[in-house]
């Protein structure tokens, strides 16, 4: 699914009684099925810019389209209800930490992903996600009996759930070690090809970063 | 994952605080299902309208007692009646009753009373049939009779010496002898009844041969006319505790009327374990459950010739004995004789004094007297194993009178507002009362804190989902990243507390159940009548469909604020 991002803004009210504007992104666009690296330290408004692309913060003026099969959809136009549905449907959300749901097993977590789309749930493409991220001996497990890196590829195959066009990846590694980081990475990237999803993944991590095929310094992109 | 089972899974996962907010939701669901049971039943039992009789004449006093005392069979009895209101009613006011039966109380077995009556309280096929074939004999007898003394219905007098109505007369004193002697087993009034009718058929043939006096003539006419008159002339039918129930035996036989002989209550002979041909020693006075089974204050003792089918009535934990054999017994002898004395002013060794008024029949202080006469100082004697009663019917004092009117129980009772003694009750009438003035209001007070638990058990949803919210904005958040409507986090939340009070409603409806069936038993075991516990009505199912619409209700105060949780804001926040 290609994204096309156009005159995007977005300010916040400041403690002071000013406004501080966090986006400011004259145009973005990203291809169907790419992967690309949106490279950018604190501040730079990364999760507001993958929440705005989301459909879980609206900007104050711009326009998010989605376009896929030559049909268009701009988010901002959506209502919130309609967001939230298109969400669930196209996207796919990988959160710095996993924000697993700890009453649920890990097979539970994957499910759930794909309980407010309105299609049926798919058990054994769940099944085998969690294999795809090496869990599937640990289907059963709750979260608080995995490791944080299991964690995070549990959040990896929940996001995938339910084949999504777009997978927005908010510092997917950024709580774990290198070599669980390297390891995850190169899930999100293997699954997206595999289910033909386009990425869009903020990091602060350089060597992150440049692994994907199309590097996007923030600070240039948005403006603020 | 449906959304079921993201809600059990929400449940499960704050076990402690969602099973005890389904325990509190189960408590005010019990009280208010075991009172709504309780008030319904209570209704029908107490406020019952179909007794099998609508009329209980006793003694001047409580009425609720009255019935307490003769329909439930609890408390003891107030006092007693002269034995005449029931000759009377069986006589004067035939055209008001369709049957009735005395009966006097006072002795008890092992915490079951003794209730004296007629044999004829067990309708059988012999007794409806003598009383059939007296009915028709006095038809045809008055058929044959009232031409010759009343021909075009004025009477004709005087009568020529050569009428036949002399022998028709004598003839037809002959022919009570006869019926009296076939009737007395079942039924001692008909005997005092026919007794009455050739008493004015003799009385008549005195007027006619030695009287000028007109008038005395005519009322000696009547009088023999109106008791030989139509077909109600007995009255009589099946005695029944229950519309359309007559009592039926499970075993054995009806007592006979001058035996010591008795018939066991269902419950009675179950709970004793006694069967026909066991016999006993009955107790003086008030009844103790706890008395050891030998322990007697009568020497009489009576022997079981029939045990009833269950009758779903209070009849089913009494014995039945016949009136004669109570009587025999010397205590309520000396009582009623004492009794007359004390009320009458005449001299109690007199046996054949007048009646006395109402007082109760056996008091404590006659169990003082009981080594004195023990097997001696007797009111009958036997002869062939039958009781030859001595104690003057004048002198009879009963308990209360229960009847069923033709049309309608005013008319008997009217009669006996003017009564200084006496006074008829509608069972109905004052269960009905009783239930309003007293059952109604004190169940509704219970009723109303039942709904006030209820409520704060929907309170107490409130408050546990509520507080839940709070540690759970950063997992709303995240199922609202996962494609989650506000609309959809909403019905979680409220489903969530749907599911606490439909739970906690199942459990606080079995519950409920549970305690309506503890009270039942409770009240089968002091009154002889439980209730239908197992029937929910739409009273209860409405109760527990408002309360899970409450505890939904309830889940609407936190589901609005699950609603409104910032995304944004909780998915960033760690």
């Amino acid at each position: 699914m290609a994204l096309l991002i156009q005159n995007l803004r977005k300010t916040y009210d400041a403690p002071d009684g000013g406004t501080v504007t966090v986006l400011n992104v004259d145009r973005f666009e990203m291809g169907d099925g790419e992967q690309v690296a949106l490279l950018g330290g604190s501040g730079t408004g990364k999760t507001t810019l993958l929440h705005t692309i989301a459909g879980i913060v609206t900007p104050d003026s711009g326009s998010v389209v989605f376009a896929s099969n030559g049909a268009s959809t701009d988010v901002t136009a959506l209502s919130e209800a309609a967001r939230d549905i298109f969400r669930g449907q196209n996207i796919g959300y990988i959160f710095q930490t996993h924000h697993l749901l700890q009453g649920f097993t890990a097979m539970e977590n994957v499910l759930l992903g794909m309980s407010f789309t309105g299609r049926k749930a798919d058990p054994a493409w769940a099944k085998h996600l969690l294999d795809e991220v090496g869990l599937g001996n640990r289907l059963d497990y709750q979260p608080s009996k995995l490791s944080v890196g299991q964690q995070q590829r549990v959040a990896v195959a929940r996001a995938l759930a339910n084949r999504p066009r777009l997978v927005l990846a908010d510092e997917p590694t950024g709580a774990l070690d290198p070599k669980n980081a390297q390891q995850v990475l190169e899930l999100i990237r293997k699954l997206c090809v595999e289910v033909g999803a386009s990425l869009l993944m903020v990091s602060h991590d350089h060597d992150i970063a440049q692994q994907l095929p199309r590097v996007v310094d923030l600070k240039e992109m948005n403006k603020t | 994952m449906s959304l079921f089972q993201i809600i059990l899974k929400q449940l499960r996962q704050r076990s402690l605080s969602t099973i005890l907010t389904i325990l509190s939701v189960m408590l005010g669901v019990a009280l208010a299902t075991a009172i709504l049971i309780v008030q319904r039943e209570g209704d029908k039992l107490f406020g019952q309208s179909e007794f099998g009789f609508d009329l209980i004449v006793g003694p001047k006093g409580s009425k609720l007692q009255l019935v307490l005392n003769n329909v439930y069979q609890v408390s003891e009895a107030q006092g007693t009646i002269p034995y005449s209101n029931y000759s009377d009613l069986a006589t004067r006011s035939r055209q008001d009753v369709r049957w009735l039966i005395p009966i006097a109380t006072g002795d008890s077995y092992r915490g079951h009373k003794l209730l004296a009556t007629q044999p004829k309280i067990f309708e059988t096929p012999a007794l409806a049939k003598a009383r059939e074939a007296v009915n028709q004999q006095f038809a045809a007898t008055r058929a044959a009779v009232e031409p010759l003394l009343k021909p075009g219905g004025v009477p004709v007098l005087p009568v020529p010496p050569n009428s036949p109505v002399l022998p028709q007369l004598f003839a037809l004193q002959q022919q009570f002898d006869a019926i009296a002697k076939q009737c007395a087993p079942f039924d001692p009034e008909i005997t005092f009844q026919i007794d009455a009718a050739s008493r004015s058929a003799m009385e008549l043939v005195d007027a006619l041969a030695t009287s000028e006096d007109r008038a005395a003539i005519q009322l000696a006419i009547d009088a023999l006319l109106d008791h030989i008159g139509g077909a109600n002339a007995l009255i009589g039918g099946p005695v029944e505790p229950r519309p359309k129930q007559p009592f039926a035996f499970a075993a054995g036989r009806p007592f006979e009327v001058d035996r010591f002989e008795c018939v066991l209550g269902s419950e009675v002979a179950e709970k004793l374990g006694m069967k026909v041909g066991d016999s006993f020693q009955a107790s003086h006075g008030a009844s103790d459950e706890t008395a050891a089974p030998d322990a007697h204050d009568h020497e009489e003792r009576w022997t079981v010739v029939g045990i009833l089918k269950p009758s779903q009535t209070a009849f089913d934990r009494v014995i039945l004995i016949p009136l004669t054999g109570f009587f025999a017994i010397p205590e309520h002898d000396k009582a009623l004789t004492a009794m007359a004395a004390e009320t009458e002013g005449f001299d109690a060794k007199q046996p054949e004094s007048p009646a006395p008024t109402s007082k109760p029949v056996v008091t404590e202080a006659d169990h003082d007297d009981h080594d004195e006469h023990a097997g001696h100082d007797h009111a009958y004697h036997m002869e062939d194993g039958r009781i030859i009663l001595e104690v003057p019917r004048a002198t009879w004092q009963i308990s209360s009178i229960i009847a069923r009117s033709r049309d309608s129980a005013m008319q008997v009772m009217w009669k006996y507002r003017q009564s200084p003694n006496a006074m008829a009750v509608n069972p109905a009438q004052e269960m009905r009362d009783f239930t309003r003035t007293f059952l109604r209001g004190s169940s509704t007070v219970l009723l109303l804190l039942a709904i006030l638990v209820s409520v704060v058990a929907a309170v107490s949803i409130l408050v546990s989902i509520y507080n839940s919210i709070a540690s759970r904005r950063r997992e709303i958040a995240v199922l609202r990243a996962l494609g989650a409507t506000r609309t959809r986090i909403l019905s979680i939340i409220c489903l969530e507390a749907g599911v606490i009070g439909l739970i906690g409603s199942i459990l606080g409806v079995a519950l409920g159940m549970g305690l309506a069936a503890v009270a039942s038993a409770a009240l089968d075991r002091a009154m002889g009548e439980g209730f239908n516990w197992a029937h929910l009505s739409v009273a209860e199912l409405l109760y527990f469909v408002g309360a899970v619409a409450l505890a939904v209700v309830a889940g609407l105060v936190p589901a609005l604020k699950a609603y409104s949780t910032s995304v944004a804001e909780n998915l960033v926040a760690e």
